[in-house]
């Protein structure tokens, strides 16, 4: 009995931290985005650090592994220089804009014209945020934002491991399928954490009390205001980090409310859910209506401008009937390293799950179902953005694929992972 | 059936070591990097990679004023297709190098890979790379 208040304790501590954590980069993000409270960034920073530092602590006297790993990927971040093309001419460089002019001038002005000046700046702000504490801009600390940023969602999603074992893979899985991506300056990596930690977090909201996930210890969490408003940061997050993001926040309330319908067989307004999804797309279409209103284009992305053409049906087809377009996906999406990874796992947990569980519990439906639902709706997303894409198709893929598959890769493992662990505690037994 | 428990733990604590060591290696890790994190001109040579654009931009930030590139390099420099062309990075690495140094149409100084160019005054060379100052 002690040991699960001990626990609970440590849970609602590291939970308090992860909220807060958010809500300060929240806060930061907003402090530049309005150009006002400058004086407040230097304060807001350092407490940015002090909860960071504490997650740390407080993470390591319940899964060490996690902090350990936090530890090694911070001394890896500041023990490397910036040299990928994205985190240097896209996000660390909006960052270093943002630091120097103090305010949104080179968005306003497009500067540099080729430089993609347009994307949410939630990373960037933060990265300015931390050059502002050290009092100068170099080439190594700013990265630092994309660890405090996976920070929350890698406690969260580790809320759900029960056992050792499935700490260890865990931590297996985040290296093996991220790699360098979540210390390198870039967004892709915190996109496809925060796109996990969101569909886990959606799930919970359509499915308060009728998970697999669902545990007393974890029961606190869910049923109040604190959750909700965990939740609203982390659609957020979800997207302000990358432009896709919304897209992305959009699919997961599809699936999450879709599969509450086929399973309920009635279509009911989630009003509480609705209001939190909506309010969370908020920061993104105000940060549209920015860009808009300085009259700055949102169709440069190759991925969007087709959308704009008069004959978009018209080529749309045109593309569409091309099967050689297909199979280029297919071979760009299906065969690269990091989907095969997480598919080789996830065929060998889900098929041990099925052939060893005899009793599939009746509340594992709903998971299952949201988890076809998104996979099959961002499959959906990725063939349709590459079939519409203005750029050469080879081109695109080439430079482009692996990013893009690693929000499904991530979701593979991490939901073949917690399947494992709640059917079938055999499976590791000692 | 099961598996063991400890030798899974055992094998893949071997495997995440070697992740981590691919990694160090991938993001080019340097101890000397990690003890001067917070030195302003730390791992600059390493990030940009391009002797040249530290050269020039060196030079630059001397004068303080803003600049631009000749109209073919820059031709050259922002076609999409061409992103690893040595010019492309030489135009991006420089951009960003120099920032608060801005891009300027306007600018006198203009980089070339032009050894001449009309009615401008060689300032700076390094290698391939020319800066001249141009009367308008």
């Amino acid at each position: 009995m002690f040991t699960i208040v001990k626990n609970k304790k440590k849970i609602i501590n590291n939970f308090i931290g992860v909220l807060f954590l958010q809500l300060l980069i929240f806060c930061n993000y907003y402090f530049w985005i309005f150009e006002s409270f400058q004086i407040l960034i230097i304060p807001i920073i350092c407490m940015i650090f002090i909860t960071f530092f504490y997650l740390i602590f407080n993470t390591f006297r319940e899964n060490k592994l996690l902090s350990a790993l936090i530890v090694i990927l911070t001394i890896l971040t500041l023990g490397s220089p910036s040299f990928h093309w994205d985190a240097r001419s896209i996000w660390l460089f909006n960052a270093k804009k943002l630091f120097y002019d103090e305010n949104l001038s080179f968005i306003i002005n497009n500067y540099g014209e080729t430089y993609i000046n347009i994307y949410p700046m939630l990373g960037p702000a933060l990265a300015s945020s931390i050059a502002k504490l050290f009092g100068f801009w170099n080439e190594v600390f700013p990265k630092l934002f994309n660890i405090i940023l996976a920070t929350p969602p890698l406690i969260y999603l580790n809320f759900f491991l029960k056992n050792k074992i499935s700490k260890f893979f865990f931590i297996f899985f985040i290296l093996l399928i991220f790699e360098k991506s979540l210390i390198i300056g870039e967004m892709d990596g915190l996109l496809a954490l925060y796109f996990v930690s969101s569909a886990i977090i959606a799930f919970q909201l359509f499915y308060n009390d009728n998970n697999f996930l669902f545990d007393k210890k974890l029961a606190v969490l869910i049923n109040n205001n604190f959750f909700y408003i965990f939740s609203f940061l982390n659609f957020t997050f979800l997207t302000l980090l990358k432009k896709e993001g919304i897209i992305y926040l959009f699919l997961i309330f599809v699936s999450c409310y879709l599969s509450k319908i086929i399973l309920s067989k009635k279509i009911i307004l989630y009003k509480k859910n609705v209001t939190i999804f909506l309010l969370s797309a908020l920061s993104i279409l105000f940060w549209n209506y920015f860009l808009n209103f300085y009259g700055l284009n949102l169709n440069i992305h190759p991925g969007t401008a087709l959308l704009q053409n008069e004959n978009f049906i018209k080529l749309f087809l045109l593309k569409i009937l091309q099967i050689k377009n297909f199979f280029l996906i297919s071979e760009a999406i299906f065969l690269n390293k990091t989907f095969v990874i997480s598919i080789i796992f996830f065929t060998f947990f889900a098929s041990y799950f099925f052939i060893e569980t005899k009793n599939i519990k009746k509340n594992f439906n709903n998971i299952l179902l949201v988890f076809l639902i998104l996979t099959t709706l961002y499959l959906g997303f990725v063939f349709f953005v590459y079939l519409i894409t203005t750029w050469d198709l080879l081109w695109h893929l080439n430079t482009s694929a692996q990013r893009v598959i690693l929000p499904l890769a991530f979701l593979l493992s991490y939901f073949s992972l917690i399947i494992v662990q709640a059917g079938l505690p055999k499976l590791f037994a000692k | 059936m099961h598996f063991n428990q400890n030798k899974i733990k055992i094998l893949i604590s071997v495997l995440i070591l070697l992740q981590l060591f691919l990694i160090s290696h991938r993001v080019s890790f340097d101890y000397r990097i990690l003890l001067s994190f917070y030195k302003k001109d730390v791992a600059v040579l390493r990030s940009i990679k391009e002797k040249d654009v530290i050269e020039v931009g060196n030079f630059l930030k001397t004068i303080e004023k803003d600049f631009y590139f000749e109209k073919n390099f820059l031709k050259r420099a922002t076609n999409e297709y061409e992103y690893n062309s040595p010019d492309t990075v030489f135009y991006q690495r420089i951009v960003e190098y120099l920032y608060p140094i801005k891009l300027n149409k306007d600018s006198n100084i203009i980089i070339s890979n032009n050894n001449k160019l009309y009615n401008c005054k060689k300032i700076y060379k390094y290698k391939k790379k020319h800066v001249y100052d141009c009367k308008k």
